[in-house]
């Protein structure tokens, strides 16, 4: 194959050398030339994108190796442009000397070999670009985690939350034991996940989260453990699931109580041997996964009910861990709402009313609520070109709230029963949720699966329906949803 | 390499190849002016004696300087001590200063002799240097006539040889002539007229020929001169020594011609005599002593 | 009996020796130039007797520290005797003009050539500086660089024409001539004209023999300004240019490096 677009600067008193090279390889590369120090200078501001510098290190009459200390300088002003250096001898404290100011490999004028020096040309070429590309990638990787750190920063100065932070700390010293963290949806499990997670020896590991209940219960063992090529119609390849993705780490399972029986015992056969085996299999693979689980639901009352394994319960409830609601700490109101507003005090960008109502509210769904309404709030103070965010902006239930007569919870106690289960107000909050993405992302499913954080359309169309399936008096109040599940929604 | 400058002043058929005047200057490429050779084509006389020496004193204040006297324009031992004795004990010593006689092609100024010499075809710097691309065709091997140039490495060249020529050839000698009285090095005593017998049998001729060179007892035009202008066609190489007895008496300094006597006076005893008891050991004791005060190394 | 090996080619000399040494009850045998590798297939009891200088194509050459260092990678246990007629005194140096006249206790005390004395320089022309000038180059390229230079022009060549299928003519003039190839090889047969003569009073002489074959094999080709196609192939010249460049090597890092 022709490479004849990666270009070539030959650093080398020898004009014959020059001649030679570009002769040989002319078909495969082009190649500019230098010979005095000046010349590579002038060549190099002219024309910086050099794929590769081939250098001599006699570069004068004086028979002294002055290519030497170019070296370091080229590596220093030119890092992207990776030099092969081409020496008379094979001295191998001359080259090592060079290897170490920076040359990235060395070739021997007297070992002309036509094939070998143009893979080595190609080789460190096209291992420099992939290398750079890697150090851009990583640049990215570190933004993108610097991003997520942020958005997962665990905050609070409460002393509930100051209490839940030197468990974890605790508990972080102690990689293999399993954790059960519970709490109402939106307390931020996964942030505590997560600052489990960077506080201790696994730190430098992956961290995968999985909410199980987002996943069709039929495809829940193949995305947990992985399936091999064959496995089932559809598995083209091997795939690995989570626990693999997670091995060294930790993997935080949101849901838990979500879970059925098949997973459980495979759950718990993972947490006493530390071995899964992929669908499809026909063997183990050990791995080294900390596990994390979470649920807002009463695994306890799951168990007496005969839905949960006791057993695994007994196991993941050896370290739970208790994140309290929003409500129950509202001291940290100010300071999650900073957090958010990117260092802004809230006292500087909300009026003393509009916080005096966000301070009584409720937050039923806990800090994703308060997330989404900092959102909510920001985007109507644009509409409605307000200096300050002021009562107005704020969304109708915080406003209404104020004035005890929430619409919702009016319509929860309209409700029949005359009562509302903790799980019919987590899907109402959630239907809430998925139809303000539906608002904000202009009905596009995908994109409102992804800003849920459900990761496919599959995950958010098996959501509603199992709300559907379980609260279909709900739906009246998500017109938007119902619209675009009509399917579903009958 | 001594930091001053080197001149060599050639008498040559240089008219043949083109000098007109008395006397040209060609530098040399790569080097400083003051390293040049001088072209001259006098034959010996009075005038062209005083020319050269002239020519000479111009040069040794800055200058080591190699005079070349071709025989056939005259020049011999009586000639380079007219030269030389011309000059201040001051001036004969301030440099390197030394007076070879050439001629006959078989010498190291001759390109057909070294390749990397000067002398080409007669009068010229041209020759026939059997490079592929050139069959048959004079090139100018030595000297770039467009900007009177020489070539450095002709010009390096004869200077490396000459410099260390006269005593290269005193070593030779010595091993020679040891080597060919090599039967007589572990008697206890060589009879009398024992080693002049046995140099002048026919094998030996050529030794015996240079040692009567080497001791001055070689008549100018004689019939053994002859012979050994005949000997040095056949052995391509210099076996005279009338230059060189002349340079070291003058040109070397006071002990090394003392010590020069001394060693022609062995040689004469102990070779020449028929009577009385030769010593080699003491001849070789005389050569290594001549040997070890002529500073030049002995080969380059 | 013991055996004597004497390395000379002096023919006076030679038979000086011979006498003194069978006189003293040894077995006498005659080295003479050019060096052959094969007569130096010799027990560890042979005595190496070198004449420094030796006369070696019409010059004076000091042979010696080649000698030595050949013998000590070879034949360590053997013993080296310089002979000659300087008035030197040692352990290891025969004075011509002074034969010890107990030859026994001479070799007795002579040191073996794998110990660690120096040979005395003997005044001729000095073959290791020869060899290291011969490799190193004065000023010039070196013996490496130069047939380094002239084999990679030779195999761009071979590939052109292999792998690109180029004609023969546009390879001579795009990169034969435009890079003064039958001028390199000039300058590399003449740097071997010069310095092999002096090579032949060397013990390892025979590689450079073999270096000379293979050199006068394909000199043809460069002679013919590396013009004729058929000669370039038929010649394998950079298959002996290789077997020249190893072999050179080799002596290059033993006795110059």
């Amino acid at each position: 194959m022709s490479n004849r677009n990666y270009s070539i600067l030959i650093v080398d008193d020898d004009p014959e050398f020059h001649q030679q090279i570009r002769y040989a390889f002319r078909r495969n590369f082009t190649f500019e030339g230098a010979v005095s120090m000046g010349n590579l200078e002038r060549k190099l501001k002219e024309n910086g994108n050099f794929d590769l510098i081939l250098m001599d290190l006699v570069l004068d009459s004086s028979k002294e190796k002055v290519g030497l200390n170019l070296i370091p300088e080229l590596r220093s002003s030119h890092p992207g442009i990776p030099i092969i250096v081409v020496t008379a001898d094979k001295e191998i404290d001359t080259v090592v000397q060079a290897m170490k100011k920076g040359a990235r490999d060395f070739l021997t004028k007297g070992d002309y070999d036509f094939e070998y020096w143009n893979d080595k040309f190609t080789e460190i070429i096209e291992d420099s670009k992939l290398k750079s590309e890697n150090q851009m990638l990583r640049a990215e990787v570190k933004k993108h985690r610097a991003q997520r750190s942020k958005d997962f920063a665990f905050i609070g100065e409460s002393e509930k939350i100051k209490e839940i932070k030197r468990i974890l700390r605790l508990v972080s010293e102690e990689p293999d034991i399993s954790v059960l963290l519970a709490g109402e949806t939106g307390v931020g499990k996964e942030i505590a996940a997560r600052y489990l997670h960077q506080q201790g020896a696994r730190k430098d590991q992956p961290f995968q989260a999985v909410n199980l209940s987002a996943i069709q219960d039929t495809l829940l063992e193949s995305t947990l453990f992985g399936h091999r090529k064959g496995a089932f119609t559809g598995a083209i390849r091997d795939v690995e699931g989570y626990f693999s993705q997670a091995n060294g780490g930790i993997l935080m399972l949101d849901e838990i109580g979500d879970i059925d029986a098949n997973i459980q015992i495979k759950l718990l056969r993972f947490l006493e041997t530390k071995m899964i085996r992929p669908v499809g299999a026909d063997k183990d693979i050990q791995l080294d996964v900390q596990i994390v689980a979470a649920t807002h639901q009463n695994l306890g009352a799951q168990v007496e009910e005969g839905i949960f394994r006791a057993d695994l319960y007994q196991r993941l409830k050896a370290m739970i861990v208790e994140i309290p609601a929003l409500r129950e700490r509202k001291e940290d109101i100010p300071l999650i709402m900073e957090h958010y507003l990117e260092g802004q005090k809230m006292e500087d960008i909300l009026t003393p009313k509009a916080i005096q109502l966000l301070m009584e509210y409720d937050w039923v769904g806990n800090i994703r609520e308060l997330r989404n309404t900092i959102n909510y709030m920001l985007l109507r103070k644009k509409i409605k070109s307000r200096m300050m965010i002021d009562e107005d902006c704020l969304p109708v239930e915080i406003q209404e709230f104020a004035k005890d007569s929430a619409p919702y919870r009016t319509s929860l106690a309209e409700d029949p029963s005359g009562e509302i289960s903790i799980e019919e107000e987590h899907a109402l909050l959630d239907l809430k949720r998925i139809e303000m993405a539906m608002l904000q992302k202009n009905k596009v499913k995908k994109d409102v699966a992804i800003e849920l954080g459900l990761e496919n359309t599959d995950n958010l169309r098996y959501r509603i329906k199992k709300y559907y399936e379980k609260h279909p008096h709900l739906f009246g109040q998500f017109p938007l949803l119902s619209k675009s599940y009509r399917k579903i929604v009958k | 390499m001594t930091n001053r400058n080197r001149v060599m002043l050639i008498v040559w058929w240089w008219k043949y190849g083109g000098l007109e005047e008395a006397w040209d200057e060609w530098t040399v490429a790569g080097y400083p002016e003051g390293h040049k050779l001088i072209r001259m084509d006098e034959p010996r006389s009075a005038a062209g004696t005083a020319l050269i020496r002239s020519c000479v004193e111009d040069h040794l204040e800055n200058s080591d300087v190699f005079i070349f006297l071709h025989r056939n324009h005259g020049y011999n031992q009586q000639a380079i001590e007219e030269i030389l004795s011309g000059l201040s004990d001051h001036q004969r010593h301030i440099s390197q200063l030394k007076c070879f006689l050439f001629g006959e092609g078989n010498d190291d100024l001759y390109i057909a002799k070294q390749p990397r010499a000067l002398l080409g075809t007669k009068g010229t710097f041209r020759a026939n240097m059997h490079l592929p691309n050139h069959h048959g065709n004079l090139i100018d091997a030595v000297a770039n006539p467009a900007t009177h140039q020489l070539k450095r490495e002709h010009f390096d060249f004869v200077w490396k040889v000459y410099s260390h020529a006269f005593k290269a050839k005193v070593f030779e000698l010595k091993e020679d002539l040891l080597t060919a009285f090599v039967d007589f090095s572990n008697m206890d005593l060589i009879p009398s007229g024992e080693l002049y017998r046995y140099i002048r049998l026919p094998e030996n001729r050529l030794l015996f020929l240079r040692l009567l060179s080497f001791t001055g007892r070689m008549r100018k035009g004689s019939d053994l001169e002859r012979e050994l202008i005949q000997w040095e066609s056949r052995e391509k190489r210099s076996l005279f020594f009338d230059d060189f007895s002349t340079n070291l008496k003058t040109t070397y300094g006071e002990l090394e011609g003392r010590i020069y006597k001394n060693l022609v006076e062995a040689i004469k005893t102990h070779i020449f005599s028929v009577q009385g008891e030769a010593d080699l050991p003491s001849i070789r004791g005389q050569f290594e002593s001549l040997l070890s005060v002529m500073s030049e190394a002995t080969y380059i | 009996m013991r055996e004597i090996l004497c390395v000379a080619s002096q023919l006076q000399v030679v038979n000086a020796m011979k006498k003194y040494f069978t006189d003293g009850g040894f077995k006498f045998c005659h080295l003479a130039l050019p060096v052959s590798d094969e007569a130096l297939l010799v027990g560890s009891d042979t005595v190496v007797v070198l004449m420094s200088p030796i006369v070696c194509n019409g010059k004076y050459l000091s042979a010696e520290l080649p000698w030595k260092q050949y013998l000590r990678e070879h034949l360590p246990n053997n013993l080296l005797i310089i002979a000659g007629f300087s008035d030197f005194q040692g352990d290891n140096y025969l004075d011509l003009l002074h034969l010890p006249k107990n030859i026994k206790a001479f070799l007795n005390r002579a040191e073996i050539a794998g110990g660690s004395w120096e040979p005395a320089y003997t005044g001729g022309l000095d073959v290791a500086e020869q060899l290291r000038r011969f490799f190193e180059g004065h000023g010039d390229e070196s013996v490496t660089d130069e047939l380094n230079n002239t084999l990679r022009i030779l195999k761009i060549a071979r590939d052109e024409m292999k792998r690109h299928q180029a004609e023969y003519q546009s390879v001579w003039k795009d990169l034969l001539l435009a890079n003064r190839l039958p001028s390199k090889w000039n300058t590399l047969n003449n740097r071997w004209i010069n310095y092999y003569p002096n090579f032949e009073c060397l013990p390892f002489f025979g590689t450079f023999v073999q270096v000379n074959l293979a050199l006068q094999h394909i000199a043809p080709y460069f002679n013919s300004n590396c013009e004729e196609e058929a000669l370039f192939w038929e010649l394998d010249c950079i298959e002996h240019l290789e077997h020249a460049k190893s072999a050179l090597v080799k002596i290059e890092q033993h006795y110059v490096k």
